[in-house]
């Protein structure tokens, strides 16, 4: 039963809210629509190196206390700011401030001319070279790669190519590799989804339809919940207009996928899921990962992770034969976990204290 | 806590409700067979269509005479394979610089040479280390002093 008294306060409050809703709308309807003017990826750094869409760079730092550079590695879709999300929030920031010597490989955005472009050639040309010039640059024998989503499974599979080489750690976080059971594969794995096909029609795959593939594994969540979460963070006061903005920024900017290396994943990696069992080849070498024998390697998995499921990457912990294996287990999503706001508490200082021990020179 | 009992919560509170049932409704539909299905071939329609509209205006735009986008694509490819070519031909250089270093040590005027070579700035303007100093860091290949930049 409702007493009077209740519904009195609630119409006082409807009226005081009726007031205040279309400042709170206008609010809102700002941060969405000046979300591209968020300043994301504002490290200082330099070019250390580029070829074709590829670019290396180095972050200038100050305190440079462990030898052994660290290599950024990210997915060919999506830009690789998010390493750099944000003044505050920013995992290069982070691995500046406690000393390392960071290097980012950004593959750029491939244009229609970029078609040829496959995983080999980013492995073994792209990646090979970037890892050339980090070592050159820095004047060191070794190097950590930290990769993260595809750019996670692109690391693993040159250190299994090249298993005497520079790679001293190896650190994947949310990496795909056994797709079995999931739903990027239930889509693409089907025989329906012809990747060659789907390819060519813009030489490589626009990255909007990526996106919109992205946000629609969680339709409800990625369209309405989360605009709705931040009409309410607005009407409490609490909005984070910066973090929300730099998210939105960097989600939307999608560069293209190139033809070749779609094609090459999508059938490599869902349709005949042979990271998972073992029978990729590039350019006629096996990619065996129990061949990660020498190099110190890092897990991360995310337990709300659906782009990458968890359960598809734990394989890689019996694959790899080295004897220093370690797997951190967190809470969150593909992308949340290593960029969103809790990150820099419950993710980061462990990666970097799992880095230091291992970058001696 | 009135504010949790009152008639406005109560609303809100049930349509989130609302939306995480429909979320989860959603995301089911989307994790069905059917929906895959439908997907993927609403994906290659899409793009074969695209496809076929990108050579029709490409033709258009050809018939006036005008380079289409097919043409600055290939200038783009030949680019890259010049690019690809010239890198290739760099690491060669390199290398062949690192077998004569390590057969002789090379003469003043060589060392003052390769030291003096032009150096390309960074993008943002950052300056870039001589191949004397990159040596002495870390005894790397002498052509450390190159960069280049798109």
């Amino acid at each position: 039963m409702i007493s009077p008294l209740t519904i009195g306060r609630d119409l006082a409050g409807m009226a005081a809210g009726t007031v205040r809703l279309p400042v709170q709308l206008a609010e809102t309807a700002n941060i969405l629509l000046t979300t591209d003017r968020a300043v994301i990826g504002a490290s200082p750094r330099e070019v250390v190196w580029t070829h074709r869409k590829t670019t290396l760079y180095r972050y200038r730092s100050q305190s440079r206390r462990h030898a052994v550079p660290v290599l950024l590695v990210f997915a060919l879709i999506n830009r690789p700011e998010i390493f750099d999300l944000r003044p505050g929030n920013s995992f290069v920031e982070f691995l500046l401030g406690e000393g390392f010597d960071v290097f980012l490989v950004d593959w750029g955005v491939p244009g229609e001319e970029d078609a040829d472009l496959g995983i080999a050639d980013y492995v073994c040309d792209e990646l090979h070279w970037a890892a050339r010039e980090t070592l050159r640059a820095s004047g060191q024998a070794n190097l950590t790669l930290v990769g993260w989503c595809i750019g996670a499974a692109l690391c693993a599979i040159y250190t299994a190519l090249h298993p005497d080489g520079p790679v001293r750690n190896l650190a994947v976080l949310t990496m795909p590799l056994d797709t079995r059971g999931s739903l990027y594969s239930s889509w693409v794995g089907r025989e329906a989804f012809d990747a060659e096909k789907v390819a060519s029609g813009y030489e490589g795959v626009p990255g909007k339809l990526i996106d919109r593939a992205n946000k629609l594994m969680k339709p409800v969540t990625n369209y309405v919940t989360t605009r709705r979460k931040l009409f309410e963070s607005v009407r409490a006061g609490t909005a984070n207009r910066v973090a929300y903005q730099a998210m939105a920024k960097w989600v939307s900017d999608n560069p293209r996928f190139p033809a070749a290396a779609f094609s090459d994943w999508i059938t490599w990696v869902y349709k005949e899921n042979r990271l998972a069992n073992g029978t990729l080849r590039l350019r006629e070498k096996a990619v065996d990962y129990g061949a990660i024998r020498r190099q110190s390697v890092l897990v991360v998995t995310a337990a709300a992770d659906h782009i990458a499921p968890r359960e598809g990457t734990l394989p890689f912990l019996g694959m790899v034969t080295t004897d220093d294996l370690t797997h951190l287990d967190r809470p969150g999503g593909h992308i949340g976990l290593m960029a969103g706001s809790k990150a820099r508490t419950q993710i980061w200082p462990d990666i970097a204290a799992w880095l230091a021990e291992r970058s001696a020179p | 806590m009135a504010d949790q009992q009152s008639p406005l919560a109560k609303i809100h509170r049930t349509y989130v409700g609302g939306e995480a049932r429909a979320a989860s409704a959603v995301e089911s539909a989307v994790g069905s067979n059917a929906f895959g299905e439908l997907l993927a071939m609403s994906a290659s329609n899409a793009m074969a269509l695209a496809r076929l509209a990108n050579g029709g205006i490409d033709r258009g735009v050809r018939a006036l005479r005008v380079a289409g986008r097919a043409d600055i694509a290939d200038l783009g490819r030949q680019l890259a394979r010049a690019e690809d070519k010239l890198e290739r031909m760099l690491q060669l250089v390199e290398e062949l610089e690192g077998r004569l270093d390590a057969g002789a040590a090379p003469s003043a005027g060589v060392a003052e040479a390769r030291s003096a070579r032009p150096v390309k700035s960074a993008a943002n303007g950052m300056a870039s280390r001589s191949s004397a100093a990159s040596r002495a860091a870390g005894g790397a290949s002498t052509a450390a002093s190159r960069r280049r930049t798109s």
